[in-house]
């Protein structure tokens, strides 16, 4: 038999504009990335290297953040069009992150009172990165779970597409016994967002802000309803606002009659 | 590094006419973004500035918040910060210094390939590394993006057993620090020397990171104090039309902080291994050569790690079951303890230097300002001025060498433009 030498996948991961802490988690696996690192040809990684982007195809590109600048929109294009699988990384990507705030309740008149030259900030709205390419695959949370991320990644080099139970954050939360803090009157977003996260942020009774998104089935309607039995919906909305969840949320709920919504972007002003 | 940065040099004739640093970063404008938000948001959000240091953020931006509400937080709380704090500057260090700084000076810009090539170091790197970011999850919940401290205190307290289980890894991690530290100290850095000003936080008790005086260390070497509140009127943030990041000045001036900041003006209170190490390192009595700044942080990894070590057994004996102020106080419910407009304002040490947060909050709890002067944007005048001083020193290098020995004096300064360009 000829003896071929098997090329490696090539891996590109990129970043946008972000706060760079989903790669950290990455590195922050230490053995287990560098692990999942040898099985490919890392051909960009811009945390830990400064060699420009070599030619040709990526197998798989990792993108964490939201194209903001020109610089970001083109290199998110260029990348998509080189790579066979595009995978966001993080909530930033893929939900709009804390930086979704601004489009909600940032007016020029904020930003000329932070950045007083003119002509300096030029960012585009913020919004997620399946708004302008395609995306094959998404690695939710604010930050990423490490864990279910090299998993992701190995099951993508073996060929196969991950798939995440589409289970609320709330099963993970009951079975560690954490207190329900939905219950315990706190608006939390559990009941509707997609788990995996171990319900981190209830181990340390922070209730959940949906930065991982939400599951499919997610019974967004039932949660709302009770949720506006007890707290107003500007409160409910500004939850949700955090880590960028609202808008994805609000569509969900769209065909709902007996919930009005009001559009989105407009919000109530406080 | 951390964040996407250009250098562009005006060169005419021979003498460098400029030496900007450009950022290629959007601004993410997050001092607007939580006007209007409430207090408790803050930590949350502005943790999100940045990847590797969001327990600075947290913990400053949580301090200056108590400042205007005037609540003080229990002995427990302190120390519980602290701890975090301490593991935030040994990873972030061990990261910069082995990772991402060393490599310049063996001439290799893949970092991947730096590790291939030492696989030892790589492990020692690693296993430091995993201790503090394993800390930080015990006592925050959660290593990037902490989630556990809140104004007032701790949501959640960490588990005794885990604490235990920190202080019984230690001795092999500070072996593993040490090492890291031999290999710091082999490196042949280039000579260069170029007076500044220091600013860092100082107090009597410590090596001031948690709070304490801005301390001002002219380039003649005269100290003095100003008080961490008047922050803001001694030092000025800039605009420049080439970078979407700010910068900062003292008095028109450009100064240094972090590390080498730090050690320049309180190599008093090292712990007592650091301390050895740090006299053995043949510092100057002020040290001006920026490229030691690496090898000040591989000190500080080792004078952090005998810092954490302390918190631990103090913690690990007696950690009391106390609740949060933020429930006792109604915290929760988001409106202003106080009940009329306040203003707070904090600074902390991050690992790459002073870090200030400030804020005024209206008596619904909603903020109405916001302020935050990162370490980055201030080093970023000084950089810059180093370069126009060390360009000409390498100006008869070939290019690709001079390049080489350009990357390593901006990367020596740890910056994050993600910091920077918040």
């Amino acid at each position: 038999m000829n003896k071929q030498k098997t090329k490696k996948p090539r891996l590109a991961i990129i970043s946008l504009t972000s706060c760079e802490g989903c790669q950290f988690v990455l590195l922050d696996q230490g053995k287990r990335l560098f692990d999942f690192l040898s099985k490919v040809e890392v051909d960009e990684f811009r945390l830990i290297e400064d060699d420009p982007i070599p030619p040709g195809r990526f197998d798989i590109c990792l993108v964490e953040g939201n194209p903001v600048t020109k610089e970001n929109f083109k290199l998110l294009r260029e990348m998509r069009e080189r790579s066979k699988f595009l995978v966001v990384l993080g909530n930033c990507a893929a939900l709009g992150g804390v930086w979704e705030l601004g489009n909600y309740h940032l007016d020029k008149k904020i930003i000329k009172s932070i950045y007083k030259a003119k002509g300096q900030i030029k960012n585009a709205d913020v919004r997620e990165v399946n708004n302008f390419v395609k995306v094959d695959y998404t690695i939710p949370g604010c930050p990423i779970d490490g864990n279910e991320a090299i998993e992701a990644l190995n099951q993508m080099l073996a060929g196969r597409m991950p798939s995440l139970p589409q289970e609320p954050v709330c099963n993970e939360c009951q079975n560690n016994g954490y207190e329900c803090l939905l219950q315990k009157g706190e608006i939390c977003l559990g009941p509707i967002t997609l788990g995996g996260c171990k319900a981190v942020c209830l181990k340390s009774k922070q209730a959940c802000w949906g930065c991982r998104g939400l599951f499919e089935g997610a019974q967004a309607k039932n949660l709302m309803r009770l949720l506006l039995k007890n707290f107003t919906r500007d409160q409910v909305y500004r939850v949700m606002e955090v880590f960028g969840a609202r808008d994805t949320i609000m569509e969900y709920l769209e065909n709902d009659q007996e919930i009005a919504v009001p559009p989105i972007n407009k919000p109530k002003k406080i | 590094m951390e964040g996407h940065t250009d250098f562009v040099a005006e060169i005419i004739k021979g003498d460098v006419k400029s030496a900007k640093m450009m950022t290629t970063e959007g601004a993410r404008l997050i001092e607007g973004i939580l006007v209007g938000r409430n207090f408790y948001e803050a930590p949350i959000i502005t943790s999100r500035i940045c990847g590797i240091c969001p327990v600075v953020h947290k913990v400053s931006s949580i301090k200056a918040i108590e400042n205007a509400f005037a609540i003080k937080p229990t002995v427990q709380t302190v120390k519980l910060r602290k701890l975090m704090l301490s593991a935030q500057i040994i990873h972030s260090h061990a990261l910069h210094l082995f990772f991402l700084s060393m490599p310049d000076f063996f001439d290799i810009t893949n970092d991947l390939k730096f590790i291939s090539a030492h696989k030892r170091e790589t492990k020692s790197a690693i296993a430091v590394r995993q201790w503090a970011l394993k800390a930080i999850e015990v006592v925050g919940g959660r290593a990037v993006h902490p989630i556990a401290c809140e104004v007032g205190g701790f949501k959640a307290l960490p588990d005794r057993s885990e604490l235990q289980s920190l202080i019984g890894q230690y001795p092999y991690v500070l072996k593993q620090a040490l090492a890291l530290v031999d290999m710091a100290l082999k490196i042949k850095l280039p000579k260069f020397r170029r007076p500044t000003t220091f600013i860092a936080l100082s107090n009597e008790s410590e090596y001031a990171y948690y709070g304490g005086d801005i301390r001002i260390m002219a380039p003649d070497g005269q100290t003095r104090n100003i008080l961490a509140k008047n922050f803001t009127k001694n030092i000025k943030e800039i605009e420049e039309p080439y970078r979407a990041a700010k910068s900062a000045e003292l008095d028109g001036e450009p100064f240094m902080v972090g590390a080498l900041a730090r050690l320049n003006m309180n190599n008093k209170h090292l712990h007592p291994l650091a301390k050895g190490i740090y006299k053995k390192a043949g510092f100057a009595k002020v040290e001006y050569n920026t490229f030691k700044n690496i090898v000040a942080q591989s000190i500080e990894i080792v004078h952090f790690l005998e810092e954490a070590k302390a918190l631990l057994d103090d913690l690990g004996d007696g950690l009391s079951e106390e609740k949060g102020l933020t429930r006792k106080l109604g915290l929760i419910a988001g409106a202003s303890p106080i009940g009329i407009d306040s203003f707070g304002c904090d600074a902390v040490e991050a690992p790459r230097g002073t870090l200030y947060h400030a804020y005024k909050i209206d008596s619904n709890g909603i903020l109405t300002d916001c302020q935050i002067i990162t370490p980055t944007v201030s080093i970023l005048k000084n950089l810059e001025s180093d370069l126009m001083e060390y360009l000409p020193d390498i100006m008869e290098l070939p290019e690709k060498q001079r390049v080489m020995k350009m990357r390593a004096l901006i990367r020596a300064y740890d910056p994050c433009i993600a910091c920077a360009t918040h």
